[in-house]
């Protein structure tokens, strides 16, 4: 998913307790994607209750947003709204994908179980309950939610320009594209020890003297969710021909071998798209609250079948503040 | 290059006093010996940790040359990321054998020795953990000093009872007291029968939790002494490794909104 420009990147390794107050506009889908593909069980099948409904997502929203909030962290989730036209190929592909993986998986889970959890894994798909179930308890846990009118991370990356988030989480590079001053991979990892990767826009700008319109140029000839790149041209053939010429227009008119109709034919579109995509200046200001220890039992233990004492002492972490628990940092 | 050799239930004894408070941190291995300061993820407690050269058998140490000019005046100092948890693991399966470390700082391992066992640790990326936190400048008008197995056991005592606790001291009387729903629990001492005591008219609440892992922490140690205030962080000291290591909690205190 998204594009892979992990090779030029800078990233800048980070750790939780430094991030402490900070605000982060979280990638929904690609969190929820997450918690989706890894928490299974070790034939593939994903955690649900005894009715057969999926609880993966609810079990890394409960469990890994409470250490994220225990460190002191202020998240916003940012949910997808409709997918641009552009990337109408990718998802036709990515469902196709998606149901092979499904039919390979039921094999593998009787012939080779070994491999059942990877294919397992790539028929992970977010439906339309799992998003209303997320929304619920986010709203239960007092966190604030953004619906995007289109892509998610375009709205998050919007949101940290506009100074009301200060990081965006995503395992994505496009959050760079769309212009997020600096993302933070790995955050929403149910993997404990993942190591936290902070992306920072300028920091490619002063190492490598590689702007944002020229990054998003680079990731257009590798490929992008919203068109196939150039056969052939990886990454470092990208950025090579983009220091070289500057743009994906004076790369056409000097370099002979590289023409429209291999790849890149709607350049300008996907330019524009990563430039000025769909986003909301109307969304609602954003405030966190207590989160509601009663509702929250009762959706994930009561409903949802949780261990009721797992589920207690990931609220008593959140909820010691709420008891007049200070920190150090006040005496500092 | 760092060798050491020291004995393993006095290491042991080291570590379970950090994992008190963290599962992960990094030592400051210097010349006169190791030194650790780290806080708890939720920035309740703080513990600072020090250990002399001389608590160990064997202490080789020599900073790494400075690698470029840029760096010639860092301190002759490495540091040393360790997941304690996984450690004290270690040094539970190598029995009471003296332990001998080895740092292979290119490959960032920890190579340890216990009689016959050989246990080879991966050490953790010092950037990838936290920075070592300031630490406040606090003053006390009290002081207590005591017998650790008391503290230790009013504390199982109140675990049972509430999750908090206060610790105060009335004139020359120093208390503990915990309320839950059905009981309550107070402990007085007299002057007299504590080792140490600044008269004074103070309390604190604090968090049941963090004082009970606290108490885990000093499961080896004589006395301890704590330093209040009203409505003040807690911070409680003590020795270990005959005297030759300290280790001093932090703790914050809750403060009850009405």
């Amino acid at each position: 998913m998204g594009v892979n420009i992990r090779e030029i990147v800078e990233l800048r390794e980070t750790n939780l307790g430094d991030l402490s107050g900070k605000i982060v506009a979280v990638d929904a889908y690609n969190t929820l994607y997450q918690f989706l593909s890894i928490i299974r069980q070790p034939d593939g099948t994903p955690l649900a209750d005894s009715s057969g409904r999926t609880t993966s997502h609810l079990s890394g929203l409960i469990y890994r947003t409470t250490n994220l909030m225990e460190a002191g962290l202020k998240l916003v989730f940012v949910f997808d709204g409709k997918p641009s036209k552009l990337k109408a190929d990718v998802i036709k592909a990515r469902s196709e994908r998606r149901e092979a993986a499904m039919q390979k998986w039921e094999e593998a889970k009787v012939l080779f179980p070994k491999d059942a959890f990877k294919y397992a894994q790539a028929s992970t798909r977010i439906d339309a309950t799992i998003v209303a179930d997320a929304k619920t308890l986010l709203t239960f846990m007092g966190i604030p939610y953004v619906q995007a009118p289109s892509e998610g991370e375009a709205q998050a990356a919007y949101m940290a320009q506009n100074g009301d988030a200060e990081l965006v989480s995503s395992q994505d590079y496009d959050s760079l594209l769309f212009g997020a001053p600096i993302t933070i991979r790995n955050l929403s990892s149910p993997r404990k020890k993942a190591k936290l990767e902070l992306v920072e826009l300028k920091a490619l700008e002063n190492t490598q003297g590689i702007i944002r319109e020229e990054l998003i140029d680079i990731a257009i000839l590798v490929g992008t969710d919203f068109n196939e790149g150039i056969k052939g041209v990886g990454v470092k053939r990208a950025r090579k021909l983009i220091k070289k010429h500057r743009c994906i227009e004076n790369i056409l008119k000097s370099e002979a071998a590289i023409d429209t109709s291999a790849g890149i034919e709607n350049y300008r579109l996907v330019r524009e798209l990563f430039l000025h995509p769909d986003v909301t200046e109307s969304y609602d200001e954003l405030k966190w609250g207590t989160p509601d220890a009663g509702k929250i039992k009762e959706l994930l233990c009561e409903v949802h079948e949780f261990s009721e004492e797992r589920v207690g002492k990931a609220l008593e972490k959140v909820l010691i503040r709420e008891r007049g628990q200070k920190s150090i940092e006040q005496w500092l | 290059m760092f060798k050491a050799k020291i004995d393993s239930t006095m290491l042991r004894e080291c570590i379970e006093s950090l994992t008190a408070i963290v599962d992960e941190g990094k030592f400051r291995l210097t010349e006169s010996g190791l030194k650790l300061r780290a806080v708890d993820p939720a920035n309740v407690a703080m513990v600072s940790f020090e250990l002399q050269r001389d608590a160990f058998d064997l202490f080789q140490f020599a900073a790494e040359e400075a690698s470029s000019e840029a760096e010639s005046d860092s301190k002759a100092e490495l540091e040393l990321g360790l997941d304690f948890v996984k450690f004290l693991g270690i040094l539970g399966i190598g029995g009471r054998d003296e332990i001998e470390l080895e740092l292979d700082e290119n490959v960032q391992k920890l190579y340890t020795r216990m009689g016959s066992l050989a246990y080879t640790i991966s050490l953790l990326d010092p950037s990838s953990l936290r920075k070592e936190p300031k630490v406040p400048e606090l003053e006390f008008p009290v002081q207590v000093i005591l017998e650790t197995e008391v503290f230790r056991r009013t504390i199982r005592a109140a675990e049972k009872i509430g999750d908090h606790i206060v610790l105060g001291v009335d004139g020359e009387m120093f208390y503990m007291e915990t309320e839950g729903e059905m009981d309550k629990l107070r402990l007085g001492l007299r002057k007299d029968q504590l080792i140490l005591l600044t008269p004074g008219t103070v309390h604190s609440l604090y968090s049941l939790d963090f004082i009970v892992a606290m108490s885990k922490g000093m499961s080896h140690v004589e006395n301890i002494t704590l330093n209040l205030g009203k409505d003040y962080p807690l911070r409680l000291d003590f020795e270990v490794a005959e005297g030759k290591g300290k280790v001093s909690y932090l703790l914050a205190p809750r403060i009850e909104n009405e």
